[in-house]
């Protein structure tokens, strides 16, 4: 057997103490091959990249690289070594133009440390083309798509000769078409023998694209073999560490009172007269595909922005002035898409942010904050939400996982208590086990009397989670689906009812 | 959809562009209408000599604000290598070494300056606010808070020689010191990686390019340059009295922004764009002295163009995620 183009032995790793990576054995055995990496959010992924990347250095083991010792020292020896990273946060200057932005580390055809634009610009266009990007490679990143920065980064690795290329989580920001070109891009460059490690929470996707997946879960490498020995649910079981009996928890409700009802909601062309009730102890579903207005009506309805006509009632009442200070106060909660950016006090502890929404709970005489049900209430959801912080009173925001700050983003929210809560995309980018969790709550939360909209584009988890599902396209509410109804078919027919005749016919 | 919106962001970007050069014409047309002389051949040049000092600063506070630090102990610095060299040059130095002090000077400050930003880790708006008092205090402590006079050779031939009896030569070195830091900033990698630093530092750490080292280099460059601006007005002034070139770090920090620096990072040009601001904020200098305005009215516009400045910056900024 030939030498593995990469491997990884008994690789340690641990911060303050705490052992992050253990042991770990991971193998990429030819080249071109593309390694499927999945684990719960924590488990110690993101680690292995930067160690692979030289972005921290390791405690112990070793790396082969074909054969030979593999140690870098910086990023920099990792691109010279022929390993670029993808990281989530794509790492592109907006500032600056495409090409520069391609050899920011080194440029082509410098004399005497004078940039030669013509040589970085013919360069780059050659590269761009690989992957299937036809743009000026002197304009500007900013106003380019996220898929096509996505596309800019396989790039910026191919401009550096990458050998072996690592994605972490590239699809969480691209749309369903922009994803299928990325996913052809990569197979085609390993076709070209650019070996690849695909880290992601989207288990059909590392199945329909990897050739071999790794399990990994609390540092250590569960598993690691050839996707045709594996299936979805063997990689939860050993994702989680048990066996999850279902993906999605229905829960029966009681559903009570109308909560929540808006009449004849109009914004320009981004909301045509919508009308909708919500009532106490269910959860409905609202599916649309891109575009279609979905996280626009829910800021509508919160406040945030203004809409041209149209009414909220709040149990019957009219909200003559919907805000978002005025729907905390009165018990809505509104959890947005980019939770993470809009949601969080980064250099702040994990209990800080928790009670930040609630403080108001929390008053004791003269305003002072009572710290013992402060202690009590932020333990409890940490708890239900499986938070993994060593400290909570000490560990920050910033420094934990992706996956756990958006957890604590959703704690924060369910501290208030809220009456009616409106959830965007709350299990974009976060793990299987933490997805059921999420479910799990807002099963919990309808049992005790809230009405919740569950905002998302993936059809099987609303299917699985919702008691009636709002279908919203090109603006308008084109269709709604009780429990005995939902089938993925009949949500994407309603999905693209609208768009059908005035959209396809222009195409 | 998408190309529409590269057409807007056209649009504004060259109204961006283009709006400075259009304020700029629009003033000089003013002062001119105000007064005859304005537009003489004798004042334009007069203008330009004028702009040589800010302009040698602002070039090399570019480097500083792009990877988004601030530097505003330039004016103190000014003032010290003008006290040094004065002081040298009175007793015998000649003129190449007197550029030779007045830069290392400028550089040594810049140093201590870079050292607590970027070894230290301590924001640059304090570690240059407190040497803007110290490295003033040095100065003061050298001259015995007495004025100094420049009566030497070199200060003349720094303030009056013309190259072949024309082009002056301060214009001269104000003309290659904006070649060479645009040079730097536009077409060497340093340069461009000054550029991520400052719309991403992060970014810029993760990618591996070495950040506190190139933050450093910009202070010592800042400082540099605020030397070497210390020796040409004290030149040209000829008088280094105690309040010598004090508040000229705002004139400096000004005159880059509103020349489409920014000062939120990643963004800017030595030339045209700060040039061309220090160009409209002597303009405006200069025509108002010419129209016989008031002492007051000064400190006043002076203050509406620094909050412009600022604003149009800051409207810039706006809908960037950063």
């Amino acid at each position: 057997m030939d030498t593995p183009v990469l491997s990884l032995q008994q690789l340690n790793k641990s911060f303050s103490g705490v052992r992050v990576l253990k042991d770990v054995n991971l193998t990429l055995r030819r080249r071109g091959s593309i390694l499927g990496l999945v684990g719960e959010n924590g488990a110690g992924k993101s680690t292995m990249m930067n160690i692979l990347g030289g972005v921290l250095p390791r405690d112990s083991g070793e790396m082969l690289l074909e054969g030979r010792p593999y140690n870098p020292r910086s990023a920099v020896d990792a691109d010279r070594t022929g390993i670029a990273l993808i990281h989530q946060e794509l790492n592109l200057f907006l500032n600056m133009s495409i090409a520069e932005n391609l050899y920011l580390n080194g440029a082509p055809g410098s004399t005497l440390g004078l940039l030669s634009y013509r040589a970085m610009n013919s360069q780059a266009a050659g590269v761009l083309q690989r992957v299937g990007i036809d743009i000026n490679p002197a304009s500007l990143m900013e106003g380019l798509s996220m898929g096509l920065r996505q596309l800019i980064e396989v790039a910026k690795a191919l401009a550096k000769q990458a050998r072996i290329v690592v994605f972490d989580e590239p699809t969480t920001s691209l749309s369903d078409k922009e994803k299928r070109h990325l996913f052809s891009i990569i197979r085609e460059l390993s076709a070209t023998g650019i070996s690849m490690i695909y880290i992601s929470h989207t288990l059909d996707d590392v199945l329909a694209l990897c050739e071999e997946v790794a399990v990994i879960r609390d540092g250590s490498v569960m598993c690691q073999s050839p996707v045709s020995e594996m299936t979805k649910s063997t990689m939860i079981s050993l994702m989680v560490g048990r066996k999850l009996e279902q993906l999605f928890p229905f829960a029966e409700k009681q559903p009570a009172d109308t909560v929540l009802e808006v009449k004849g909601f109009r914004q320009g062309k981004t909301l045509k007269d919508i009308s909708f009730s919500l009532r106490g102890g269910e959860i409905v579903g609202l599916f649309g595909l891109m575009g279609a207005g979905r996280s626009e009506l829910a800021r509508a309805v919160y406040g945030v922005d203004p809409v041209d006509s149209g009414e909220v009632f709040f149990k019957g009442r009219l909200v003559r002035r919907p805000s978002p200070e005025w729907w905390i106060e009165n018990g809505m909660a509104y959890i947005t898409e980019n939770r993470r950016e809009e949601g969080l006090l980064m250099p702040k502890t994990v209990k800080e942010n928790l009670v930040l929404a609630s403080l108001r709970h929390f008053r004791k005489a003269f305003g002072a904050v009572d710290r013992r049900s402060e202690e009590r209430e932020s333990a409890s959801v940490i708890e239900q939400l499986a938070i993994k912080t060593f400290d909570k009173s000490r560990q920050t925001a910033q420094t934990l996982s992706g996956g756990n700050q958006q957890k604590v983003v959703i704690g924060k929210w369910l501290l208030t208590r809220p009456q009616v809560f409106i959830v965007d995309e709350p299990t974009r980018g976060v793990d299987v086990g933490a997805k059921f969790e999420i479910y799990n709550h807002l099963n919990e939360m309808a049992r005790e009397g809230c009405a919740i909209l569950f905002i998302s584009s993936e059809m099987e988890e609303l299917i699985g989670v919702c008691d009636r599902i709002m279908v919203m396209s090109n603006g308008a509410i084109s269709g709604e689906l009780t429990r005995a109804a939902f089938t993925q078919e009949a949500l994407l027919t309603l999905a693209i009812r609208s768009i059908t005749h005035e959209h396809f016919a222009t195409d | 959809m998408s190309t529409l919106r590269l057409t807007r962001e056209a649009v504004s970007t060259s109204f961006y562009k283009y709006g400075l050069y259009i304020i700029f014409v629009v003033l000089a047309v003013a002062f001119s209408l105000f007064n005859a002389n304005f537009a003489s051949g004798a004042n334009v040049v007069n203008l330009l000599q004028q702009t040589a000092s800010t302009g040698i600063a602002a070039a090399g506070l570019v480097f500083v604000l792009v990877s988004g630090g601030i530097d505003i102990s330039m004016g103190s610095t000014i003032f010290l290598s003008s006290v040094i060299v004065t002081t040298l040059a009175n007793n015998g130095m000649g003129l190449v070494p007197a550029f030779a002090v007045a830069i290392a000077c400028g550089m040594v400050v810049g140093a201590v300056n870079g050292f607590f930003v970027s070894v230290l880790n301590i924001p640059p708006l304090i570690v240059t606010l407190a040497s803007l008092y110290i490295v003033r205090g040095v100065a003061l402590s050298l001259t015995g808070v007495q004025s100094l006079f420049f009566s030497n050779p070199v200060g003349d031939a720094v303030a009056y020689a013309r190259l072949g009896g024309v082009i002056p030569v301060v214009i001269l070195i104000l003309a290659i010191t904006l070649l060479l830091v645009q040079t730097v900033l536009s077409r060497t990698l340093f340069g461009r990686q000054l550029f991520a630093i400052g719309h991403n530092r992060k970014s810029a750490e993760i990618m591996g390019l070495k950040v506190r080292r190139k933050i450093f280099l910009t202070y010592v460059i800042s400082g540099a340059c605020a030397g070497l601006a210390g020796l040409v007005s004290g030149a040209q002034v000829g008088a280094i009295t105690p309040s010598f070139a004090e508040g000229q770090e705002f004139i400096i920090i000004t005159s880059a922004i509103l020349g489409g620096v920014s000062l939120f990072g990643g963004k800017g040009s030595a030339f045209p764009g700060a040039f061309l601001g220090v160009l409209i904020v002597m303009c405006i200098e200069n025509g108002l002295v010419m129209a016989g305005a008031n002492m007051y009215s000064y400190t006043i516009i002076r203050g509406i163009v620094i909050f412009f400045a600022v604003m149009i910056d800051c409207m810039r900024n706006t809908g960037e995620i950063r």
